[in-house]
Formats: C-alpha cells, structure tokens, sequence
C-alpha cells in the first residue's frame, strides 16, 4: 500500500486459501438451477456424457468438486488430455473434464475419450466458457458428437448471488468482514463473480501485507489501485491504524 | 475451609495460575481463583473461559472446603508477605470473606461462591503424548515470535501443531506459526502417541503460559489433545485450552524449495550490521537493503528524513549479485533463533521469499517475505 509514497513495502506470503467446495457450500440460485439440479440427479443423467458452461467464477469447478465426489470421478483439465491417457482416465467409470475451450485441446484425444466412454458406459462431465458445439473444429466427426451433448448453462450472477458470492469468498479466507464494506464492494466492483474473486484476493492481499483487517477503507484504496472506481471517499475514519 | 501453606509454595503456584486471569473483566468471578483446601492440599485454578490452569500445592488442611477470592489481589499480598512465612487460609467464619493470616499481618477478602466459579469441560482428549519439557518448549520458542497479532486472522493468532513426515522419513512434530510476512517451523521427532495426531491452532496466550510452565528444563509435559482442546500438565500444574476453531493455511506451498542463491554469514556480525544501519531508519518503514556480489554484502538503509547508513561484511557468496530489501527487525527476530555461529540464507529473487536456517541444523527454518525497496 504504500509504495504509492514511495516507501519500502512488505511484501506478503502467499498463503493459500481453501475454498469450501462441498455441496453445502454451493450458493444455489435461479441461474445454476439447472446445473445444481443435474448434479443432484446424479446418476439420474439425461446422458452419460453431459456439458456445464457459464462464465469464469460460475460454480463449474465447485459442481464438478461435488460430482466428482459423489462418482469417484477424476478432475482432469482439458488440455492435459492425451489420446494414450484416455483409458487411465476413465478408470473409475466418470471423468470430470475442465475447462473446454475450442484451440486447446487435442481433438483426437478428446474423439477417443468420447468414443471410449460411451463403450464402456462411463460418466463424463464437462466444463466451458462457451457452449462445444460453437467450436470450430477440424473433425467432422468430434463436432457432431459435441452438438448432441446436452448444455446445462449456468447464467450470469445476480445482485443477490454476487453479495453471497462475496461474503464466501471472504470466508473461504476466513476473514470476517462487515455488511458495510460488502455493500461498498458490490456498488463498486466488477459485476461478475470472476470481479468478486479479483478484488476479493487483491484485498486478502492488501490487508496481510498491511497487517490490517478489511474495512472499507482498505477497499476503496484497493478498488483504486486495481483501477476500479472507488466513487466517493469513505466519510468515517478508519477505526484501525497501519501497524508497520 | 481452614488451610495453612507455606508462603513460598503459594506465591509460585498463584504466579502461574494469576497470569490467565485478565486485568478487566465484566463477568465478577472470572477476576477470582478457586482454593479448594481438601486432603490432597490445596488447590488453586484459575480461568478465562478459554484457557484454565489448576495446581495444587502441599498445604495442611483443618477444615476442607472451598470459595473464589480475587486473583491479583491475594497475589499482591503473598508476594509482599515475609519469606518463610506460613500463610493461613479460612473462610467461613464471617459471612462471605477469606481471611488471610500470616505472621502479624491479617486480610479479610471478599469471596464470591465456589459454585459459580466456571468448569472449562475438557471432554475426552484422543491423543495423548508425553515429551520432555525443554524440547516442547523450543517448537514453542522457534516460532511464536511469528504469530499474527493481527485480530481478524484469527487462524493465525497461534501455533500449528500437527504431525507430518520430516525430510528423512520420519514422523515429526511440528510447529508452525506465520504472521504472513514470515513463517518459522520447528520440529522434533514425533513422541510415541503423537501418531496420527489432529493439527491444531494453539492460541497466543496459551503458548505463553505454556512456555512459563516449561521455565524447568528438566521436567517433564504430557501432552493431552482433542480438535477442541489441548491439555499440558507439568507436575501438580494442569493447563488445559481451548483451541483456535480455524484452518491453518497450506503452509508447505509459501516454503521456497528451489532458492538457488546460497548466503553463509557470520550470525552475530550480520545481526549486528543489520542493528547498526536500520538506525536511521524511520519508525514505518525498516527496510535494509542487502546488496550481494561474490564474497561481499553491503547493508543499506536510506532515510528521507534522517540520512542514510551503509555497511559491508564480507560472507560466503558465489551466486550472481543480487539487491534484496528486507524489514530490518524481522531480520533480527530470526536471527535471535539462530543457534549456530552461521546463519544460511537461501534466497531467489527480491519479490520472492527467502529461507533462513542454521547452516548446522536442520529441526527449524524460517521464511522471510522481502520488502520492495
């Protein structure tokens, strides 16, 4: 924080968070509805082979946590997907495959996985930002079988979605931060739980290096510096001082 | 009740159990300690509904019974009581007071009943383990100058103690605590019992009182833990609190594992250095910035207001110069740890943290977040 006066500034440990990623813990609302309700119905599927897409921040890797849980599935990111480890990742009968995104995977492997796990009746859920069968691919074959998987799309987050976002987001970090700053926030800060993530992180961030819990005057010089605008100037004092 | 006690006795076992009792308190009876003078002798305990300690002390009882008097008070007067007086205790006699009698001096205080005085429930404790003093008391010494004293990261206002395996296989007990600048870990071979052992968060005051209790070298603690409670008896003394009901970060993952530029210095003159240069260096901002090039460090701080300070020390340093800034008095908290004459500084680069560790031993490291200067 204070490099701005040119200072010496501590820097912080990157002490990681633990999000919570039970199914208590997803934040159910009429966007994700049907998503939720697919992963609930597991085994129940309208198909073995089915496709979540929402944007960054979601809930698409939490749902993906809370089947793989409930199958054994192994979460596997689409990219790391090779045509020789098709059969090891399908070895528990369902696969979790993250983050689909048309440019980034080996077509072949992924027309393998799909062929292999309808053969053998196994569970395959997978993840993207857009929906597959907008993908442009060089296999016929791969884009007609992505355009008979089933889409559950997860829709932008709501005002009411976002404020719960924040609040476990904030404590996933187990940080305890008041109703006052999470309104502050919400007014200000990008409108996507991907936003809410960013300015979530850089003020766990902020305050650990600072040594000081988060206020909404921490928020506003964080918003700031991330180039978001803090509108006006918080009218109380911070009741915390800087320790160092 | 009717006791008698030798003064000496007394005033040790009061110091230990007068400490939990806060200075203000709005529950009345937290202020007081429990006597109970019964066959055993008498005991005293004392709580503050998270932390509690009980001792009991020989004493002579005529007459068992039990009441709560205000804790700093009786201290007080045990303390300014002659040496090798014999201190006598009785309640009962006039409504509601404890007199204390020693040699010609006499005090009557006000008690508050034995029935309200609260029981922190320990319940049952799934691991127990026994451990000599003066090793538990280093995992506790090595780190709890790097607890967080900031309030709202309550999962860092203690010590992590968890079992895990150590570098060579072994089963270690280990203590972490991080304050999110740095990070200091210590370790001894796991004590048998310790298997499987829940990690837990030991709050900043009980680690106090533990070291306080561990003051004898030579004795002996067992350790009682469940994942609500941990339980630290050492002779007659019973220490039993609650824990800190949070999660300790990953801390493996903040642990530099490939620093590749190795620093030996003489521990003493690098601290000394670092001591005379951050002189003028202002209140906010202790930043000394080391300088290495092969075979030389030169220290530096430059004040705005005040000036500016330099010095070089000649150090074992063969890898490619580097300018890394650091929070002076962070620095000296490690090196004060330190137990050889060399302390080894593993380093990478001036964003990234730096591990810090007798260049002799291996049972605790510490790790340093730069600043950017």
């Amino acid at each position: 924080m204070a490099e701005r006066d040119g200072r010496p500034r501590q820097l912080p440990l990157d002490l990681p968070a633990s999000p919570a990623l039970r199914r208590e813990d997803f934040l159910a609302a009429p966007g994700n509805a049907a998503a939720l309700t697919l992963i609930d119905a597991f085994p129940e599927w309208p198909a073995r082979v089915v496709c979540i897409v929402g944007p960054e921040g979601a809930g698409k890797s939490h749902l993906s946590a809370i089947f793989a849980e409930r199958s054994g599935a192994r979460i596997l990111d689409a990219r790391a997907l090779t045509r020789e480890g098709v059969p090891e990742a399908l070895a528990t009968g369902a696969l979790v495959l993250e983050d689909l995104e048309a440019g980034t995977f080996s077509e072949a492997a992924l027309f393998h996985l799909l062929n292999l796990a309808r053969e053998q009746q196994a569970y395959l859920l997978m993840t993207a930002r857009t929906p597959p069968s907008s993908f442009s691919l060089a296999t016929a074959d791969l884009a007609s079988r992505l355009r008979a998987v089933p889409v559950f799309e997860i829709a932008p987050a709501d005002d009411a979605l976002l404020a719960a976002v924040l609040v476990k987001l904030f404590a996933d970090r187990q940080l305890s931060v008041d109703e006052a700053t999470v309104q502050y926030l919400l007014m200000r800060m990008q409108r996507t739980v991907a936003g809410a993530k960013r300015i979530v992180d850089a003020l766990d961030t902020a305050a650990l290096a600072a040594r000081r819990p988060v206020t909404r005057t921490l928020a506003a010089q964080v918003l700031k510096e991330l180039g978001e605008d803090p509108g006006e100037a918080p009218s109380f004092p911070d009741v915390h001082g800087e320790e160092d | 009740m009717k006791v008698t006690v030798e003064r000496a006795e007394l005033l040790k076992s009061l110091s230990h159990v007068h400490r939990v009792v806060e200075r203000r308190n709005t529950i009345p009876i937290l202020a007081n300690v429990l006597i109970k003078a019964g066959k055993n002798g008498l005991e005293l305990k004392a709580t503050d509904l998270d932390l509690e300690v009980v001792e009991i002390v020989p004493a002579e009882t005529g007459q068992a019974g039990a009441t709560t008097v205000p804790a700093h008070v009786l201290y007080d007067i045990v303390r300014k009581l002659p040496e090798g007086a014999q201190v006598q205790l009785e309640a009962g006699g006039e409504r509601g007071t404890l007199t204390v009698k020693a040699s010609r001096a006499r005090f009557s205080l006000q008690t508050l009943p034995e029935a309200d005085f609260p029981d922190l429930a320990a319940g049952e404790f799934s691991h127990t383990f026994k451990v000599k003093g003066a090793d538990f008391r280093r995992l506790v010494d090595k780190t709890q100058f790097a607890i967080s004293t900031e309030e709202t990261r309550y999962y860092l206002n203690g010590i992590y103690l968890h079992v895990t395996e150590g570098a060579g296989g072994k089963s270690m007990l280990r203590a972490v605590a991080t304050d999110g600048h740095r990070l200091a870990q210590a370790e001894l071979e796991a004590p048998a019992g310790a298997a499987g052992l829940p990690g837990v968060i030991v709050p900043r005051k009980t680690v106090a009182e533990i070291q306080k209790l561990l003051e004898d070298k030579e004795a002996e603690a067992t350790v009682s833990l469940s994942t609500t409670k941990i339980r630290v008896q050492v002779g007659s003394i019973v220490l039993t609190s609650k824990l800190i009901d949070g999660t300790f970060p990953d801390y493996g993952r903040v642990i530099p594992q490939g620093n590749d530029k190795t620093l030996i210095v003489d521990k003493d003159e690098f601290a000394a250095a670092v001591d005379r240069v951050s002189t003028v260096s202002s209140e906010r901002g202790r930043a000394v910035k080391l300088s290495l090039a092969e075979g030389k460090m030169t220290l530096s701080v430059t004040n705005p207001d005040s000036g500016s300070a330099t010095e070089e020390l000649e150090v074992d340093y063969t890898a490619e110069p580097l300018d890394i800034g650091f929070n002076s008095r962070y620095l000296l908290d490690i090196t004060s740890q330190l137990e050889g004459d060399t302390a080894e500084l593993k380093l990478a680069d001036p964003g990234s943290p730096t591990l810090v560790r007798d260049s002799t031993r291996t049972d605790a490291l510490y790790v340093l977040m730069p600043m950017r200067v």
